[in-house]
């Protein structure tokens, strides 16, 4: 069993009357890289800053390497590379001033880091930072939180801004980086990525989390996309049945998520006159959505 | 050290203008005034009669003294030092807020008693050269012009600049970590310091001791230096206290509080 590296126990924060998160617990092993998902303002910057430290928890407990996370940030920040999900740089430094401030930061002579990253995502180190794109103050980011070779990196939202091309890169140094032992936390909503990168998944709504589970499991745990088509008209309430989601249903045609017996929904499509039929496994994102509902 | 670098060199070139306007300013100002009052028929009848100079705890008899228009000027100065000290303390807890770099800073190994360290030594030592500037050109301009002027009275005058220059910074750096994200840092500097000025002016012009307690410009009172040689004691130790206050509670609430972003 590895080590675990990020914990959390009823993880509360609330702002009053703003909604906060509420009870969050799991964990993360280390080596894993681990998705947070969950749709614009669901509480994943909240669960992350509060891992941080920047924020102090009204209720349970976030420890990283088993050291609580308000208070001995400075000590886990030693270890941890952070993004957040906004650019937050220093406008009027250039872009190598601000990644040097960083290596100080760390204690570290992070040059070759530096060159050789700024190289892969393509960036200009010798520009100012208020005058770089989106995408571009996003590679300031990425590279700061690689720099001091970490052995956990928090990502906010990493992709957000990203052309494809560098996309590309960025989930091969961070695959280059889970094969080094580093764990990665990154939370998303763009759940092709999270598909992509990661061993687990969390799935946060409005402040709570609502599943847990491996990429596997969340993709073979029964659901199921089915679209059929038939001779004869669909009776209205044919498929209403426990275990349907998200039907969709015409005169002759149903498209819908199955989650439940094999044998149920067999004998079901049994007792309809089959033109075609297709059954594939869904993608997160219809799975995701299935958890929204 | 490594926060206090940063801080500097974001802060280095506001600092050095500031204390480079107010040493040329004291240093043309001081023999301009001086001129003003060759004779005292030279004075505005406005100004004698209206117990103009007293607001600021110049009297008429103080005036005529060598430091006397100094004192005055260095009244005027000592609200701009303010300005300077407030922003300055206000901006260095501010500015991480407005502009979106505290997630960055806060979320590094440096932790926050060295950051907080970090800015409150950028402070002291931005208050600090400011002082030194001041203090120089007010004694090159006044050993130029008005030679023969009692030293420790000036010495004291002097620094009354730096302690309100302090006095404000402290109170930034406390008002800043109570209201991270304050967008208009000179604005409210600039309006704490004009009510605490007024503050003075009508605690003297109605007498009352009561009211000047509650602003730092009366604790620095020109015309009691000449008397007796030194600040008042009461004013002095009551500032002390605030100041140490300011500093303790900035600390802690900065250990403590939630960092906006």
């Amino acid at each position: 069993m590895n080590e675990t590296v990020i914990l959390l126990d009823g993880l509360t924060k609330s702002y009053g009357k703003h909604r906060g998160i509420e009870n969050i617990s799991f964990s993360v092993a280390q080596g894993e890289i681990f998705g947070f998902i969950g749709p614009n303002g669901a509480g994943k910057s909240t669960t992350i800053r509060t891992l941080m430290g920047l924020l102090k928890p009204t209720g349970g407990k976030a420890s990283i390497f088993g050291l609580d996370c308000g208070q001995y940030a400075a000590e886990i920040a030693k270890d941890v590379g952070y993004l957040p999900s906004e650019n937050c740089y220093y406008n009027n430094l250039k872009v190598r001033e601000m990644l040097q401030y960083t290596a100080d930061l760390y204690g570290v002579d992070g040059r070759s880091r530096m060159g050789e990253l700024a190289e892969r995502l393509n960036l200009d180190l010798s520009r100012r930072i208020g005058d770089l794109s989106l995408g571009n103050k996003k590679k300031v980011g990425i590279v700061s939180a690689l720099l001091p070779a970490p052995k956990l990196l928090i990502m906010d939202e990493p992709t957000n801004g990203l052309d494809p091309l560098v996309q590309q890169t960025f989930n091969q140094i961070l695959q280059e980086e889970k094969g080094h032992g580093t764990t990665i936390f990154l939370s998303s909503h763009v759940l092709s990525e999270v598909q992509k990168l990661c061993d687990r998944v969390a799935i946060l709504r409005e402040g709570k989390l609502i599943g847990l589970q491996s990429m596997k499991e969340l993709r073979e745990n029964g659901y199921k996309r089915i679209s059929v088509s038939t001779k004869e008209a669909i009776a209205k309430d044919f498929f209403a049945i426990p275990g349907v989601a998200d039907l969709k249903q015409e005169h002759r045609s149903a498209s819908f998520i199955f989650n439940g017996n094999a044998m149920t929904i067999m004998n079901k499509l049994c007792q309809l006159e089959l033109e075609d039929i297709l059954i594939e496994e869904p993608s997160l994102e219809e799975i995701f959505l299935h958890y929204y509902e | 050290m490594v926060v206090f670098q940063y801080e500097w060199k974001r802060n280095q070139k506001y600092i050095l203008i500031w204390a480079a306007a107010l040493a040329v300013c004291i240093f043309c100002m001081t023999p301009v005034y001086y001129g003003m009052i060759e004779t005292p028929e030279t004075l505005s009848e406005n100004f004698t009669q209206g117990g103009f100079f007293e607001t600021v705890g110049v009297s008429l008899a103080l005036l005529m003294e060598p430091l006397g228009m100094y004192s005055f000027l260095n009244a005027f100065f000592m609200i701009a030092g303010g300005i300077f000290g407030m922003h300055l303390g206000l901006a260095t807890q501010t500015k991480e807020c407005t502009e979106h770099t505290a997630e960055y800073l806060f979320t590094k190994p440096c932790g926050r008693k060295k950051i907080y360290r970090g800015k409150a030594l950028c402070l002291l030592i931005g208050i600090g050269i400011t002082g030194i500037a001041y203090l120089l050109a007010s004694f090159l301009t006044l050993a130029l012009f008005k030679p023969g002027f009692p030293l420790v009275e000036f010495f004291l005058l002097a620094i009354s600049f730096t302690l309100i220059t302090l006095f404000f910074g402290a109170l930034g750096l406390f008002w800043g970590t109570l209201r991270p994200n304050n967008r208009l840092p000179l604005l409210t500097a600039g309006l704490s310091v004009f009510v605490a000025y007024c503050i003075t002016a009508f605690s003297r012009t109605i007498g009352n001791r009561a009211i000047s307690f509650l602003s730092p410009f009366s604790f620095f009172n020109p015309s009691v230096i000449h008397e007796t040689g030194f600040y008042e004691w009461s004013y002095l130790i009551w500032y002390l206290l605030l100041v140490m206050i300011f500093f303790l509670i900035s600390y802690q609430r900065s250990l403590k509080r939630d960092i906006a972003v």
